[in-house]
């Protein structure tokens, strides 16, 4: 074997071992004759293989049943984290907009210095329901390298932000908190590449408007002084057995439900794990315990309902 | 469809042709602007297979390498004919329109 063929097939290592199996003799003679051509850039060459490397494990068809599913489930995380994202957002305005039509009544002469906070958080509350929404609209009109561009772009500003803001007084817990909202950003930008189809848009559509119409009607209207973890927590201990009740049941949908709920568990309990001699109350243990036995069920159904289908 | 996809649809239009060959023929279509990786070939030759716009033709070995080769299908040759009918069109259209501004020259041997 000569030096370019094995620094070719060194090159092709990036790319699955099923697709590998199909295409390695193929792609490493396309790359020795780009190469007698002097038609290769090797660094742009490593970069398109790492690309199709990447394509190659987020397949959408056309791969082994295992790839398809594991592609089908980080698109669903993508999908389901934006929306959770949405509802987030728009639960955080609606009480903002309630903020402000009931604060100047109750407070009187210290109205306005309170006010200016609350503006102050709406605006933030806006843009970072925004960061969410316009990945998952654009993508839904079906614009995929828009939504996949302002995806990547929100995360880099999010992680930029993350980095100025706590580079001094980074502890690990920060990541059980932001890395939830950065992953289903990243799943967009890597899961729906040109290969993979565009979600249901009529569906989602439905999805996404539901979600900001109740999520801004609770956030506005209902006293937010629930007990337990979260909204999102009690949204989980419903949604679980509402998915089991549904007979169409898919491994993708049962491993991304699972991820996500996951996500909800997570942040507000290092939330909580970082607030001083602050415990866990009875309601919110029994939520845990409730979700996280969930989604060990959710994880086993998807692995028994894979199995069946393959 | 994209410039990439266009470009080797017509490529293969032509005759079945192996990996290198397309990237040959797409740069000589596109007059050197397009210049395709083998990464990037390989992402569009899968999707062109799984849409059933294109599909395997013959193997060979040429050098000790192996070549496959790809070839046009009935759906990809109406797909691409109806592409480049539109694209015809809004040419036309542009260029009438840049013709009535002054922005493109006259034909019919106008200075």
């Amino acid at each position: 074997m000569t030096a370019p063929e094995l620094q070719y097939r060194r090159m092709v290592r990036l790319l699955p071992r099923w697709y590998r199996a199909e295409r390695e003799d193929e792609m490493v003679g396309a790359l020795l004759d780009a190469r007698d051509g002097g038609r290769i850039e090797e660094g742009r060459e490593l970069l398109a293989m790492l690309g199709l490397g990447l394509r190659a494990r987020l397949a959408a068809s056309s791969a082994p049943a295992r790839v398809v599913a594991f592609g089908d489930t980080v698109r669903l995380v993508a999908l389901l984290g934006l929306l959770w994202g949405v509802m987030k957002g728009v639960l955080a305005v609606g009480r903002d907009l309630s903020d402000a039509v009931t604060f100047p009544h109750l407070l009187g002469p210290f109205a306005a210095t309170v006010m200016v906070h609350v503006a102050h958080r709406l605006w933030l509350d806006l843009a970072l329901t925004a960061a969410t929404t316009v990945p998952l609209v654009l993508l839904f009109a079906g614009r995929r390298r828009a939504a996949r561009m302002v995806a990547g772009a929100v995360l880099v500003a999010g992680f930029a932000a993350f980095l100025y803001r706590y580079s001094f007084s980074f502890s690990p817990d920060l990541l059980g908190y932001f890395v939830p909202q950065w992953l289903p950003l990243l799943l967009m930008v890597a899961g729906f590449h040109a290969g993979a189809p565009l979600p249901v848009a009529r569906k989602w559509w439905l999805a996404l408007a539901a979600i900001a119409a109740s999520a801004l009607y609770f956030g506005s209207f209902v006293d937010s002084d629930l007990r337990g973890l979260s909204w999102y927590a009690w949204a989980a201990v419903l949604i679980i057995p509402a998915y089991f009740a549904f007979r169409r049941r898919t491994p993708a949908w049962s491993f991304s439900l699972a991820a996500c709920c996951a996500f909800v568990l997570t942040q507000p309990i290092v939330l909580r794990a970082t607030m001083a001699g602050a415990g866990f109350e009875p309601t919110e243990l029994l939520q845990i315990c409730v979700v996280g036995a969930g989604i060990v069920a959710l994880v086993a159904t998807g692995i028994i309902d894979y199995r069946r289908r393959s | 469809m994209s410039e990439q996809v266009f470009l080797i649809l017509t490529a293969l239009a032509d005759e079945p042709k192996h990996g290198y060959g397309i990237v040959q023929a797409v740069e000589k279509l596109s007059e050197n602007r397009v210049r395709l990786r083998v990464g990037t070939l390989y992402g569009v030759l899968d999707r062109l297979v799984a849409d059933g716009w294109a599909e395997r033709d013959k193997e060979e070995i040429h050098q000790g390498r192996l070549r496959r080769y790809y070839r046009l299908t009935d759906l990809g040759g109406r797909t691409l004919a109806e592409q480049t009918r539109r694209l015809a069109a809004n040419a036309a259209a542009a260029d009438s329109v840049l013709r009535a501004r002054g922005w493109a020259p006259r034909t019919g041997g106008e200075a």
